[in-house]
């Protein structure tokens, strides 16, 4: 019987299936496997975080009560600048990446991600670039201290010789960046299961491809922002000194033309891993799944005209301001369409609340406020009082830590024990969450009376009549970050010594492909696409099909 | 001779395909950011 080309590519899987991960750390380097690729991604995110959390202990120490205690006001800047860069660009966006490496192929029924090489690439790319940003700390002239926002002059005229491994570090970045991007777009696009069709995937798989589009359209805005910069550095021109006939203000129309889509990148995933969560729990499909994918591509599409909403006190026309005031209180409207199908998936349903539940549910009520006080500071004429103060800091850590850090401790409380084939420990877990839930509203809540009493955001000092909340705000802080001494314990015990599970459903109403594989999931799967009658089975949703 | 192909290899073409015009879209969002600016 003659062999066809099909017959031999059958056999090269099926023999490709057998073998497992390298041995050493050399699996770790040359792996194209999107599951170790995803717990690289992971790892290297929560190393991330604990460097980026330790410096916000250094702000916290040094905010706990008025005067100059610890640390030179330079570098506290350096501090403020380094803890939010290291966050977004280190912990969220790559935990993010690590969730979406891991969870797409099994979610989509493909045996891994489209470009696996590629995938390789854009991770080990990310340890050079944090490094890099890192070491620009013990440079002459210290490490950035301009803020997060990076605005020329202060990046550009004014900055120290570091600033040029900083751009460096963001253009490997945002590099990285792009390039998992395409490869989610890619294997979204070309390599789910042939029967499943875009509006049989979970919420997860859309909202990251709508993520994915987001961070082509962004990033690229980024990179050209910082190429600028290091031209006018180093190369003599002035795309951003008004000297030369540039125009300053330019730069902040460039950095928030990437940077409010840059908040709606860290968010959209947490959306999509909320919307496993809680059907799972509430034990009811999701309510509403058309209007969450509509919705999602509404909050993508209007993120995009919305940016100078972070500058009305640049100084733009009457009419500017209120064009982009009522753009951005649109946003409220497919925001508020996904807080409601949460909530109506929930209602009736029959809820337990294991610990990614509980997590879910922080989400949803925690993101809330993060939303509400962000459509005060969207109202043009409010804003002039709450602009650079501790009301943003409050508005924007509500976002994004007790939004996007929530959801991703939840995924990783969800589908830890599918990943490892171990359960953690529930007791110890539900500390965790009331220990984290309680001191991070400690934190940030008393950070929104200090804002609407005036007190600007990135001073190392500040008048007494606003120690008490400094201190409060602190004491949250340091409970905060002890918090996660504990989390990480919770994940090391449990992919060491965790208890075995065996059952493929490890949560018993959780719907999707990933919870048809074995358990711990193989390090191989669906080298046979899912049929179409199991992908229906699998669908969390109803109404699509 | 693409009948003999595996459904996967089919998906890796497209998706090699779907790859490239993304990246080019991108590029090009980079460089019109850049030609924009100076323009200005």
């Amino acid at each position: 019987m003659a062999t066809t080309t099909s017959d031999v590519q059958i056999d090269i899987d099926a023999h490709d299936a057998h073998h497992g991960p390298e041995k050493g750390l050399l699996r770790w380097v040359k792996t194209t496997n999107h599951k170790d690729i995803g717990t690289l991604y992971l790892w290297f995110a929560f190393t991330m975080l604990l460097i980026g959390g330790a410096m916000a202990m250094v702000i916290r120490a040094e905010l706990f009560q008025p005067g100059l205690q610890l640390v030179e006001p330079q570098f506290f800047n350096q501090m403020t600048t380094l803890h939010g860069l290291i966050m977004v660009f280190g912990a969220i966006m790559p935990a993010f990446v690590g969730l979406a490496n891991w969870q797409i192929p099994l979610m989509i029924g493909a045996p891994d991600m489209a470009l696996p090489r590629m995938n390789n690439w854009s991770f080990w790319i990310l340890p050079f670039a944090g490094v890099m940003l890192l070491s620009t700390l013990f440079m002459k002239g210290g490490g950035p201290a301009f803020g997060w926002t990076f605005y020329a002059p202060l990046s550009t005229t004014f900055a120290p010789e570091s600033t040029d491994f900083f751009i460096f570090a963001i253009h490997m970045l945002g590099f990285s960046s792009i390039m998992g991007a395409i490869n989610i777009i890619a294997t979204v696009m070309n390599m789910r299961a042939p029967d499943m069709k875009l509006m049989d995937m979970p919420l997860f798989v859309w909202t990251w491809l709508i993520t994915a589009f987001l961070l082509i359209a962004a990033m690229p805005v980024l990179a050209g922002a910082v190429t600028m910069m290091l031209t006018d550095r180093n190369f003599g021109t002035s795309f951003f000194d008004a000297a030369g006939g540039g125009d300053p203000v330019m730069f902040q129309h460039i950095f928030w033309f990437f940077g409010h889509p840059e908040v709606y990148i860290m968010i959209l995933p947490a959306f999509g891993v909320i919307s496993q969560i809680i059907p799972t729990f509430a034990r009811k499909p999701l309510f509403g799944y058309s209007s969450m994918v509509y919705a999602t591509a509404s909050i993508a599409l209007l993120s995009f005209v919305v940016w100078a909403h972070h500058m009305f006190l640049t100084g733009m026309p009457i009419a500017g301001q209120m064009y982009f005031m009522y753009a951005t209180i649109m946003i409220s409207v497919p925001t508020g369409v996904k807080v409601f199908n949460w909530v109506t998936t929930m209602w009736r349903g029959s809820l337990t609340f294991e610990t990614p539940m509980l997590w879910a549910i922080a989400f949803v009520i925690l993101f809330t406020i993060g939303g509400f006080s962000g459509l005060m500071l969207g109202i043009a004429p409010a804003d002039i009082q709450y602009h650079d103060t501790y009301f943003v800091v409050a508005h924007f850590h509500y976002v994004l830590v007790t939004g996007a850090l929530f959801s991703i401790i939840a995924a990783v409380y969800y589908w830890l024990p599918k990943w490892c084939g171990r359960m953690y420990n529930e007791k110890l877990a539900r500390i965790h969450f009331w220990w984290a839930v309680i001191s991070v509203n400690v934190l940030f809540f008393p950070q929104h009376f200090l804002g609407l009493a005036g007190m600007p955001r990135r001073i190392p000092d500040y008048a007494t009549q606003f120690a008490d909340f400094n201190m409060i705000s602190s004491i949250g802080g340091f409970a905060f970050g002890s918090s996660f001494l504990l989390l990480t314990y919770i994940i090391v015990s449990c992919i060491r010594s965790g208890e075995p599970i065996e059952d493929e459903r490890v949560w018993e109403s959780a719907k999707g492909l990933e919870w048809t594989v074995a358990t711990p999931a193989p390090y191989h799967t669906f080298n046979e696409p899912p049929q179409k009658d199991k992908i229906l089975s699998e669908s969390s949703h109803v109404g699509a099909h | 001779m693409s009948q003999n192909l595996t459904q996967e290899e089919r998906q890796r073409r497209g998706a090699r395909k779907t790859a490239l015009i993304v990246a080019v879209v991108a590029f090009g969002i980079f460089l019109f950011t850049i030609y924009s600016t100076y323009k200005q």
